[in-house]
């Protein structure tokens, strides 16, 4: 399918999703290490991406952590 | 014989690479805009902070993103112009459509928000460069930012 849409040009949806999938996951990562040091907000949120191998890409999210009240 | 079929092969591709591209272009560029203008009102801006947080009902984190793909036309005509040097027309009406894409769809995820602040786009190739041989020759872009209702 994407080498198809790789000849005609276009939106890549399925590769949107897989993306958009990993990225959920890292920021639910984030949040859990979060709760666990006792925060309750993560502020300063910055995503990042970089491709590691052939086929496979990185999302990297990070933030700073507070506990607010 | 077998390397008239290779010809064969890339002009075709060629050709349905020019037109099918060209007509998704268009068309993505029309929605593009279209969709701009509706959603002026709701402003992105990449301040980290508003002038006052007065009645500020709810704030969140807001991430949209696209992956759009080169067609096989413009992908040999980047190769072209790789060799002669320049600036890179095709790929940068490609990096353009998905990095207003990415920032409309991050608009629309957040219905009836005031402002939108600290907005950060990222783009990130996925797999090979996108001029090698049998890679999906493809950009991602992601908008993201704090989403502010008043």
């Amino acid at each position: 399918m994407a080498s198809l849409k790789n000849i005609v040009g276009g939106e890549l949806k399925g590769y949107t999703e897989l993306l958009q999938d990993a990225r959920q996951e890292a920021l639910n990562r984030m949040i859990d290490q979060a709760k666990q040091l006792g925060a309750n907000a993560v502020v300063n949120v910055r995503f990042s991406t970089s491709s590691v191998a052939q086929g496979a890409a990185e999302l990297y999210v990070y933030g700073t952590a507070v506990r607010l009240g | 014989m077998f390397d008239s079929i290779s010809i064969v092969i890339f002009g075709v591709l060629f050709i349905v690479g020019y037109l099918a591209g060209t007509i998704n272009e268009k068309r993505h560029y029309k929605s593009i805009k279209k969709r701009e203008e509706k959603l002026l009102s709701l402003p992105a801006i990449s301040m980290k902070r508003l002038e006052s947080s007065d009645g500020i009902t709810k704030s969140e984190l807001v991430s949209e993103s696209v992956v759009v793909s080169i067609d096989y036309f413009k992908r040999a005509l980047a190769i072209l112009k790789v060799l002669i040097g320049g600036s890179v027309g095709p790929y940068e009406s490609l990096i353009d459509r998905a990095r207003r894409e990415a920032v409309l769809r991050m608009k629309e995820s957040a219905p009836g928000a005031a402002i939108i602040i600290n907005v950060r786009v990222e783009t990130s190739t996925i797999g090979n460069a996108a001029n090698s041989k049998g890679a999906v020759g493809s950009v991602e872009a992601l908008a993201y930012g704090t989403a502010v209702w008043k």
